[in-house]
């Protein structure tokens, strides 16, 4: 049965035998390129505001860093990530379902309003109009910012928010088509969650960022700042939480892709899913720990009791796919001790080495401090200072920009239908970046614990600070310059793959370093992950101490007599 | 509904049926997020006396 009268093109994947629809393809293209440009304009801007940061350096006045900030925060956190998503969810509902687009005009459409969005806060931001940062927060926006810059971002999100749409219009087509059997593959279900967080997000900006518009072309006289904070965070914690979910996702593709086997339980892994679904947007309180007017209830009921049982999801995750990864390993022999399946794990390959540094930097740095600060007594000490970009750093470049830049080396053969060039280069570059990041993320989080506040050009004008704080900015520095290389690396391997060179097809999923097929299991045959447990009893602990440390930290911040 | 449809959706365990209907999780996500956050933030807001 089909829904709509027209026709779709396809090719078949000669490695993965998916149908690929066309038309998504080349929307797939369109949109990781556009995140592509947004990488390397973000890229560029942060390589800069870190040397700024670094006060041995000290390179740009404060009128640029502010600008640069500014489009150093809209390109990577939307327009980089975003774009890739809607290629993500592109490929989510057709390839991964063997089904078309049902409407590819609608595709071309979201595209465009997103690219417009775009281009009209890179100009306003660049040229010094809207100098108000990511968050435009009220009442600063008032002389500052264009009515272009609050424009930009809104037809950005409606074309999101249509290509959202489209994503459910092609699952739905998808299912009555029957192109797929039983349950969405989870892979799919992972995007589908993203989408569903995203409705929520995209909703959120719209209603949040259209009072400043109108205010900006003198419709209405007075934005109230606490309403717009309000809606701002629906849609800027969440956006993030888009993030996790694809992510997520794209960890469990990339394990399949590079290891092998399959979920350990799948409806354990759909269960943590469905966790996001219901909690995660309530984490978007953290932002307001320190905002007058609402209550001690509401802050804590949705950071820490509604907030929790998300992150119980992806306590699930970080469990399920290091075990999926140890049942495959050990089906194929390797079963050692606690680890040897750990060590002949495929290092060398490109998605495997940035699946497992995103989820090491994703939970060990990112995860454990955004629980802690997320707690409102630690806050207090926490909020606004660089603890808070040393903490979103290691989750959302350590973690979702690393997943997706280790994906784009499997998109490149499989839909580009190019031959990755430098592979050396891309072997590497999850590692060097994951280093660089890290450094990154662990100067800005002792610089923060120290009294560093975020978004200053210059320390010295703020407050008195201990000297060890020149040995934490520097540490930024130093590792802003080691992730900087790493991500020229990412893009010469993309760039060149992409634009040089004849059309190849792929002759197999892996890059450098294929595995054997995992064995199929004997009947009643069980084979547990104990050394994933084990990783999992250290992580726990690790946790815990660094929990306690703040709180044994904050008491030192504030004796009460 | 024939009857093979029938039998088939009777294998497909509960829990499955309920994972599967995207739609409701959408609804239901919603609900909450705005109810918890967005509801109660703005009423905790409109509570609050202007500074005088
Ligand atoms: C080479 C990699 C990167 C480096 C060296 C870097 C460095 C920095 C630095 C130094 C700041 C300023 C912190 C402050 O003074 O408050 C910053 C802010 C920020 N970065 Fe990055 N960054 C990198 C990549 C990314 C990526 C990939 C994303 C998002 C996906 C991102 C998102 C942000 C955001 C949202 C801010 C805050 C902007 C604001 O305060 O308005 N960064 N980054
Ligand atoms: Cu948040």
């Amino acid at each position: 049965m089909t829904l709509t009268s027209e026709r779709a093109e396809y090719r078949v994947c000669p490695v993965t035998q998916f149908k690929v629809d066309l038309q998504s393809e080349a929307l797939i293209k369109v949109n990781a390129v556009a995140a592509v440009v947004a990488l390397t304009i973000g890229g560029i801007a942060a390589i800069l505001i870190a040397l700024t940061r670094w006060e041995a350096v000290g390179l740009l006045p404060p009128e640029w860093f502010y600008r640069l900030l500014t489009v150093h925060g809209t390109n990577m956190l939307i327009f980089w990530i975003v774009f890739f998503e809607m290629a993500g969810l592109y490929f989510g509902a057709t390839i991964l379902l063997d089904a078309r687009l049902p409407k590819p005009a609608v595709g071309w459409l979201a595209f465009g309003l997103m690219v417009v969005g775009a281009l009209f806060v890179e100009i306003t931001a660049l040229t010094g109009n809207s100098t108000v940062m990511f968050t435009a927060y009220e009442p600063l926006g008032s002389n500052e910012a264009s009515p272009l810059f609050y424009l930009g971002l809104i037809l950005f999100a409606v074309g999101a928010l249509v290509a959202v749409g489209l994503f459910f219009a092609t699952v739905v087509m998808a299912r009555v088509e029957k192109t797929y059997e039983g349950s969405l593959p989870l892979v799919t279900y992972g995007l589908v969650v993203a989408a569903i967080i995203a409705t929520y997000t995209l909703l959120s900006g719209a209603v949040a960022l259209v009072p400043p518009f109108l205010r900006t072309i003198g419709i209405i006289e007075h934005v109230d700042p606490a309403f717009y904070r309000n809606f701002f965070w629906s849609f800027g914690h969440p956006a993030q939480q888009i993030n996790l979910a694809a992510m997520v996702a794209i960890w469990y593709a990339m394990g399949v892709m590079t290891v092998g086997g399959s979920p350990v339980s799948e409806k354990l892994s759909r269960f943590a899913f469905i966790l996001y679904v219901l909690f995660i947007n309530l984490g978007s309180a953290h932002h307001l720990l320190v905002d007058p007017g609402l209550s001690f209830g509401f802050k804590t009921f949705n950071t820490s009791y509604g907030m929790y049982l998300a992150v119980l999801g992806s306590m699930i995750h970080a469990f399920s796919i290091p075990a999926m990864l140890e049942v495959a390993q050990r089906r194929r022999g390797f079963t050692n001790g606690l680890f040897e399946w750990l060590r002949k794990l495929p290092w060398r390959e490109p998605g495997f080495a940035a699946l497992a540094v995103s989820m090491f930097v994703f939970g060990w740095i990112g995860g454990v401090t955004g629980v802690t600060m997320g707690t409102e007594q630690i806050d207090m000490v926490a909020h606004n200072t660089l603890r808070v970009p040393g903490h979103f750093h290691a989750a959302v470049v350590g973690g979702t920009t690393l997943a997706f830049m280790g994906f784009t080396y499997y998109v490149i053969p499989l839909v580009f239908r190019k031959r990755v060039k430098f592979l050396k280069l891309a072997t590497w570059q999850p590692y060097l970046f994951g280093l660089g990041i890290s450094l990154v993320a662990v100067g800005m989080i002792t610089a923060g614990i120290q009294g560093v506040p975020r978004r200053t050009a210059d320390i010295d004008v703020v407050r008195e600070v201990p000297g060890t704080v020149h040995l934490s900015l520097a540490v930024v520095g130093i590792g802003a310059l080691i992730a900087f290389t790493a991500l020229c690396m990412y893009l010469a391997v993309v760039l060149a793959s992409v634009f040089t060179g004849p059309r190849v097809e792929a002759t197999s999923l892996a890059l450098v370093q294929p595995m054997e097929p995992v064995p199929a299991a004997a009947e009643g045959s069980h084979v547990a992950p104990k050394g994933t447990f084990v990783i999992v009893l250290v992580f726990l602990a690790f946790f815990a101490a660094f929990y306690l440390a703040n709180w044994w930290m904050l008491g030192r911040t504030w004796f009460v007599s | 509904m024939d009857d093979e449809k029938v039998e088939e959706e009777r294998r497909i365990p509960v829990g499955q049926i309920v994972f599967d209907e995207i739609f409701l999780w959408l609804l239901i996500s919603i609900v909450i997020s705005v109810a918890f956050y967005n509801v109660w933030g703005l009423f905790d807001l409109m509570r609050t006396p202007p500074a005088p």
